[in-house]
């Protein structure tokens, strides 16, 4: 009954949005652009169906995901870059297109992104001021790349009048309607922020006080960006987040739990060092470096470019790049974290101390008992 | 005398060009990159291997060159050491391989979304149906390079960043039927390719040895030079015609130089970054935070042209003798490039032996060690140096040298670098901002 409910609601708000006029006006809708580059109907709604159940919804809800995928025209984004590598770009708008994720996200009216816009220099400068006062409210914003804030401000400048990053940032997100930090940088500083933070960089939520909604890892995958758009059409609301602000239907489970190698970690098999004979057999990677059990993301089912692969099944341990502060909490990447459980500030834990779904004492049960395991493993005979 | 302020978009982070202009001619270019992120001070006591994971966030676009650029140098600080690293022929190729995937991608981006709208801007035509979101061989490149990205990312885990190199080879273990899947995926290449791009197979395309014979046929890249060389290319963009590339290539393996058509021995040593007229050297008259790299006090290119200049390309010989190291050239031979790393690919391919061990851990080796090493990779862009010195297993110091910086560094009136020598004598923003795009700039690289 609660789920007919649900259904009827978000079908109200989308013949609601269907109301509201385009962003363009060039005749085209989502559809009609689909078919024309070869993606039949068929294709679409088996699309619509996994991304519903990448949002964790009942598989009766697919429709009104395509319905909301056709809509995504209503809504207008503007995408700015701060310090970064631009690979979240590259992750999701240029190496992966025309896949349906990357049409829509540039379909939708994709005001102002720095990379791809055919203005330039001052006439993109105007475009993005243009933007912001015309949309003003009513925008979606996705920034990506960490901001070297306060008296560092001056390590990145952008535009033609020399504005800051961080000026450029908190100006867009205060006329924002949603934030979202599209990359580990954006959502917690990323690498330019790694000890000793030599530019003062900072994620995105310390520049504004407005509510950011983290999509990190480095880089996202195409599906975790696309899909807080879709949730967004459909809700109307930000999504459920986790105690980092990481919507939980994509950073709800640990890598550890939904991993393809579990059964080996749980079955005692792991790769002692790179190379072995475990290795070949595809054994678990725990002891040389994997952090998927700290780090809270859904790689091992949406993977990267498409589908193809991920980290751990090319035979590399997760690095726990979702997680904040990885790079100082994670490392040394190629040991286990286990081995220096008691010797860091966080008492070992890293990030998943507050980890909101699991409580703290628990984690500590379930970490001492991974590094337990890892050590009775060594004393157990290897298979033959 | 007048100065114009340009910012350049459309690239990899932002850049800005301020020109000097005398009697409607620029005088002087400034090049100016205004973002830092200083991933060399981070570097900075980590421990050695976690540099394998760092490095690659320099670019999200050459994330590959730079771990296998670092994973070469940990290696070297290994050997120095006294320890032999053995790679198979099987963990070579993949590492081979997987940087290939990414040079294709970056060449065939850069000539489809960085080259044809910039003609197209200067010419006032659209000459070639590439137009985003509109025209069907811009969405067929699309493809292409989602294809080639899955053919790497079959071995690296994923495309940018991915971590698939260890000490003594590669991580990842094949299949054959993941091999398969890698073919498939370049045969896709392959077809956009020769259809579009070539307008001939691949093999003939290698066979043209001269820009007539390019010129015969009806493909985007012949109808971009015919287009180019009615606005009279030939004669823009040129610079000391010195090209020099320090890692493998093809049949070269040994650094070299080349100064207009005649290659010598080089020597890595004398590569040296100065910071000249950047932050760093706390100065008034500082404007950047990009370095630039010289060799022996002297700019020299590098890059694709770079490359097969010393490589004695015929097709690019006889490009130089008609229009020296002007955009023209420069555009021809990151395209020809592009078709001998498919050719290569598909080689690497057919020759995989899976096999092989894809890592042999050396002997006798020691987790904390105290040495220097330097790794040298020729990435899309030219010549990655990177140079480490560890000391008890963590890192000292870290230098990279990005092929950026060779190429759009910046030298003084007296001694201009290669893209500041290419741009000054111009006559419009147009052209200065094309020249500048076709050495395929990368703030974030360049600054890091």
């Amino acid at each position: 009954m609660k789920q007919r409910n649900l259904y009827q609601d978000l079908s109200n708000r989308l013949g609601k949005l269907s109301n509201l006029p385009k962003m363009k006006d060039d005749g085209k809708s989502i559809a009609s652009l689909l078919e024309e580059h070869g993606v039949s109907r068929r294709d679409f709604m088996k699309w619509a169906a996994s991304m519903t159940a990448l949002l964790a919804l009942p598989a009766s809800f697919s429709p009104l995901i395509a319905k909301a995928a056709e809509l995504t025209d209503r809504l207008p984004v503007i995408w700015l870059h701060m310090a970064e590598c631009t690979g979240c770009s590259e992750s999701l708008l240029r190496t992966d297109a025309p896949t349906i994720d990357s049409l829509i996200f540039d379909y939708i009216s994709l005001e102002y992104h720095e990379t791809l816009m055919a203005a330039a220099g001052w006439q993109a400068e105007q475009t993005l001021e243009e933007s912001i006062k015309k949309y003003k409210g009513r925008y979606v914003l996705m920034v990506e790349g960490g901001i070297p804030s306060g008296k560092s401000n001056f390590y990145l400048t952008v535009g033609p009048k020399g504005q800051t990053g961080e000026s450029h940032a908190k100006e867009a997100a205060d006329n924002a309607l949603a934030i979202f930090a599209i990359g580990t940088c954006s959502s917690f500083g990323g690498i330019q922020a790694a000890a000793p933070n030599p530019t003062n960089a900072q994620p995105l939520y310390k520049v504004t006080k407005k509510p950011v909604i983290n999509v990190p890892g480095c880089p996202p995958s195409e599906k975790n960006i696309v899909g807080n758009i879709l949730q967004y059409i459909l809700f109307g609301t930000l999504p459920a987040l986790d105690a980092y602000n990481r919507p939980k239907w994509a950073y709800g489970k640990r890598i550890h739990d939904q991993c393809e190698r579990r059964a080996h970690f749980d079955a005692g098999e792991f790769i002692q060092e790179f190379g072995d004979e475990g290795a070949k057999k595809g054994y678990c990677l725990y002891k040389v470096g994997c952090k998927g059990p700290y780090t809270f993301n859904n790689c091992p089912r949406v993977r990267f470019n498409q589908h193809t692969s991920w980290p751990v099944q090319v035979g590399h341990g997760c690095i726990g790049c979702s997680e904040p502060d990885f790079w100082d909490k994670m490392g040394p990447f190629e040991a286990p974290l286990s081995d220096r459980l008691y010797h860091t500030v966080f008492g070992g834990l890293g990030a998943d101390a507050t980890a909101d779904k699991i409580g703290e004492t628990i984690l500590t049960v379930t970490a001492l008992g991974i590094a337990a395991h890892a050590a009775i493993s060594i004393i157990k005979k290897p298979k033959e | 005398m007048t100065i114009t302020k340009e910012i350049i978009e459309r690239i990899e982070g932002e850049a800005t060009l301020e020109l000097e202009w005398k009697k409607d001619k620029i005088s002087y270019a400034k090049i100016k990159f205004l973002n830092y992120r200083a991933i060399e001070d981070i570097l900075k006591n980590k421990y050695l291997l976690d540099a394998l994971m760092i490095t690659p966030r320099v670019c999200g676009i050459c994330s590959h060159a730079h771990v296998n650029a670092t994973i070469n140098a940990i290696e070297n600080c290994y050997e120095n050491s006294g320890v032999i690293i053995n790679l198979t022929d099987k963990a070579k190729k993949i590492r081979e391989l997987v940087m290939n995937a990414e040079k294709i991608q970056s060449h065939i981006k850069w000539f489809y979304f960085s080259i044809l709208p910039e003609l197209f801007k200067i010419k006032k035509e659209k000459f070639v149906l590439t137009e985003p979101f509109e025209d069907k061989e811009w969405f067929e490149a699309q493809n292409a390079l989602k294809d080639i990205i899955k053919m790497g990312s079959i071995f690296s885990g994923q495309w940018p960043h991915g971590s698939y190199v260890m000490i003594g080879g590669v991580t990842c273990d094949p299949l054959q039927s993941d091999i398969s899947n890698a073919q498939n995926f370049l045969s896709n290449v392959y077809e956009f390719c020769e259809e579009r791009l070539f307008g001939c197979s691949i093999n003939e395309f290698l066979e043209i040895d001269s820009v007539n014979n390019l010129l015969d046929s009806n493909s985007t890249l012949s109808i971009a030079v015919t287009n180019m060389r009615e606005m009279e290319f030939n004669k823009i963009g040129k610079s000391y015609d010195r090209f020099i590339s320090f890692g493998n290539y093809q049949n070269i393996d040994i650094p070299m130089k080349s100064i207009k058509t005649r290659p010598h021995k080089a020597n890595i040593k004398f590569a040296e970054e100065s910071l000249e007229n950047s932050f760093f050297e706390n100065k008034k008259s500082a404007f950047t935070y990009s370095k630039s790299a010289k060799y022996k006090n002297d700019f020299y290119e590098v890059g694709s042209l770079a490359r097969l200049m010393i490589s004695k390309d015929q097709l690019i010989r006889d490009c130089h003798r008609r229009c020296a190291d002007s955009v023209i050239s420069r555009i021809i031979a990151r395209v020809k490039e592009t078709a001998i790393l498919l050719e290569r690919s598909k080689y690497l391919l057919e020759t995989i032996d899976i096999n092989q061990k894809s890592l042999q851990t050396p002997k006798n080796i020691k987790k904390y060690i105290t040495a220097e090493g330097m790794g040298v990779v020729e990435a899309a862009r030219g010549t990655l140096i990177h140079r480490v010195h560890v000391k008890d297993g963590k890192i000292m110091h870290f230098d990279i040298i990005p092929p950026t910086v060779w190429n759009l560094g910046n030298g003084n009136p007296s001694n201009p670098s290669i893209a500041q020598k290419a741009i000054i004598g111009l006559d419009s923003i147009e052209k200065a901002d094309f020249v500048f795009k076709s050495f395929d700039i990368c703030s974030v690289c360049t600054t890091q």
